[in-house]
């Protein structure tokens, strides 16, 4: 095996959907039955990807961006519509039974567990199923109960665990083999603030004893913490690679400015936005309805000179200037920017 | 990089297929009612069953069985219908509704993405199916043999040679049922409509000559006419092995090229929902 742990080449998905039948009652409806009208969608598009061993990368977009598809097409259970992919140098298509060999993936979250089991007894099921030799099963699934901290609850059915423990216990599932390569989809989705930093901190563990991970994420901070690299990902395009540093130097040209303003309403923010200059107005966010105070943030070439316009403006518009912070672009400055829209507002339909 | 702890091997694959098997053991015992109330529920059906038609026969003996069956005994041959039929039903819903049950609970993506064949995935869980049916069955025919005292020839070699071929081209269909999960998500009104077609054409609760000619060519077509009329002949009539043996070469054959077309039609279904990307969803 070379030193390039995943690999893909020109890899598109797309996917044909029937349309709804629309208006038209009963027989549009069966119209829509005998001769449907088909749409195509393509959720992955074009993508090329080379992950090194050992390395965390991560595929941060929005909800919808292609980021399950293009996980599911390197787990083997979707098969690209062009391009090919590598997983340890096999084949996803060709050689996807030994692909499975060397791939521990979390897909579905807390779903991949049997709830009536216990955590003990859900280790043992998918180390069986993954061929780890009958006389270190035991050994293997006490050592993963034990990295995880749920050996006090490994006798306890599943349904019994809080849902950070059962998000521990399916990555725990991902690694019974001990496989070179590990797939991770959402693997923070729904957890509470320490739930999530608890499953973090077992990547970071991960990574240390080897194992190259390729996490799927939208939360820009997980991503920007966790990840060696990152691909950005829009509407199944790769459309910004390299590492979380890289990516917001690119943005370092321009000074970010956080304002929280009171007396905030859209009317006086878009009277606001016309303020002259080469301003991008990127977020904004009600921190309270009832007072009326929000957080803005704008970059601009050169905020210095802009910021004094923006507080005089702010106040003849009635709102006031609480707060003013020149700060570091994130990743989410990253994604705004090459796309126009935040990571919350998802694909574009 | 990372040495991955899986060492597949043929004793591998098997201990999957246990391991398999326990799962859904302890599954069903961690439902306590499920065993109560399969243990209650298959006796009580026969039985049920059997007195309805005491009530409108008026004797334990069918005269117009006796005509086309060559037997009189309707009570030994309608649960031997209902054995056989419980053996076919439990391997639809084996193969077929575990698939289902795992892509409603969201497990089945992970049994998918594990490095194992998709034969064990499919029969993963056959042999729990296969203890529970011949307890359930075995219970029914105690209740029913202290009930009506029927006499049965029980030659058990012949049986489960009879059974093991039925078994084989049951899960062929079950396979075939996995099929039709994976690309439909649905398997209730396929499993209804081949349970039903089945009862009628196998002669499950009647002899099949009182149907059409043209649903009696059918029935020679099906598999389990000759695995009922050769069961039946063994209990009822006391027919050896010789004699039975143009048939069960003619149900070795359709059970091995029905497995072989199942399979080989699966593994179609399954690359369709793989390209359409909706293996595992629910």
């Amino acid at each position: 095996m070379g030193d390039r742990a995943i690999e893909a080449h020109g890899l598109t998905k797309v996917y044909t959907t029937k349309k709804p039948a629309g208006k038209g009652g009963y027989l549009a409806g069966i119209r829509n039955l005998l001769a449907p009208q088909t749409t195509s969608i393509r959720a992955v598009d074009n993508l090329d990807l080379a992950i090194d061993e050992g390395e965390i990368f991560g595929l941060l977009g929005p909800n919808g961006a292609g980021k399950t598809t293009t996980v599911k097409m390197l787990c083997t259970i979707i098969e690209p519509t062009s391009g090919s992919a590598k997983v340890a140098d096999l084949d996803v298509v060709k050689e996807a039974d030994k692909v499975r060999e060397q791939i521990g993936a979390v897909l579905e979250g807390e779903r991949a567990l049997y709830w009536k089991l216990t955590g003990r007894e859900n280790l043992e099921f998918y180390s069986t199923l993954y061929h780890v030799p009958p006389e270190i099963v035991k050994s293997r699934v006490q050592e993963l109960l034990d990295f995880v901290g749920l050996t006090d609850w490994a006798d306890e059915a599943v349904e019994k665990y809080s849902k950070g423990m059962k998000q521990r216990l399916t990555i725990m599932k991902a690694l019974v083999h001990n496989p070179p390569i590990l797939l991770l989809d959402e693997p923070t989705l729904g957890l509470d603030p320490v739930g999530a930093r608890e499953v973090r901190e077992k990547i970071i563990q991960m990574k240390k004893e080897g194992h190259t991970i390729l996490l799927t994420t939208h939360y820009m901070q997980e991503a920007d913490e966790l990840c060696d690299r990152v691909g950005i990902i829009d509407q199944g395009k790769l459309i910004a690679l390299g590492t979380p540093k890289e990516l917001k130097d690119g943005l370092k040209k321009n000074d970010i400015i956080e304002l929280e303003l009171s007396g905030f309403s859209e009317d006086r923010f878009e009277s606001l936005k016309s303020i002259a200059g080469s301003i991008d107005w990127i977020v904004h966010t009600w921190i309270d309805h009832v007072v009326g105070s929000a957080y803005v943030k704008l970059q601009t070439p050169d905020g210095r000179r802009v910021l004094p316009d923006v507080v005089r403006r702010s106040t003849e518009l009635g709102m006031k200037v609480e707060y003013v912070k020149f700060s570091e672009p994130s990743l989410e400055d990253v994604f705004v920017s090459l796309t126009g829209r935040k990571l919350s507002e998802g694909a574009p339909a | 990089m990372r040495e991955s702890l899986t060492r597949r091997t043929l004793n591998s694959e098997l201990k999957v297929l246990l391991a398999f098997n326990r799962r859904e053991f302890i599954n069903y015992v961690r439902y306590p009612l499920n065993p109560v109330f399969d243990l209650l529920m298959e006796p009580l059906y026969f039985v049920n069953w059997l007195l309805i038609g005491l009530f409108y026969v008026g004797a334990p003996t069918s005269t117009n069985l006796m005509v086309m069956a060559g037997t009189g005994d309707y009570i030994s041959y309608l649960f031997l219908g209902g054995v056989l039929m419980s053996f076919a039903r439990g391997a639809v819903d084996t193969v077929g509704n575990s698939l289902r049950t795992e892509m409603r609970t969201g497990t089945l993506e992970s049994c998918w993405i594990a490095p194992i064949s998709r034969f064990t995935l499919l029969t993963g869980r056959i042999v729990l199916n296969l203890v529970f049916m011949a307890a359930f069955n075995l219970l029914s025919g105690l209740l029913i043999y202290a009930i009506f005292h029927p006499v049965w020839n029980l030659d058990w070699t012949a049986l489960f040679l009879i059974l093991i071929l039925t078994l084989l081209s049951n899960y062929s269909f079950g396979i075939l049922m996995g099929g039709v999960v994976v690309i439909f998500k649905e398997i209730w009104s396929f499993r209804q409509l081949f349970m039903s077609a089945l009862w009628i054409l196998a002669g499950a609760s009647f002899p099949v000559e009182v149907l059409p000619a043209w649903a009696q060519s059918l029935s020679r077509i099906v598999p389990y006419y000759y695995s009922l009329r050769d069961f039946r002949a063994v209990v009822l009539k006391g027919s050896t092995l010789s004699e039975l043996s143009g048939d069960l070469l003619l149900l070795l054959v359709f059970s091995s090229v029905s497995m072989m077309l199942s399979y080989a039609l699966f593994k179609r279904l399954e690359r369709i929902a793989k390209r359409k990307g909706t293996l595992g969803l629910y």
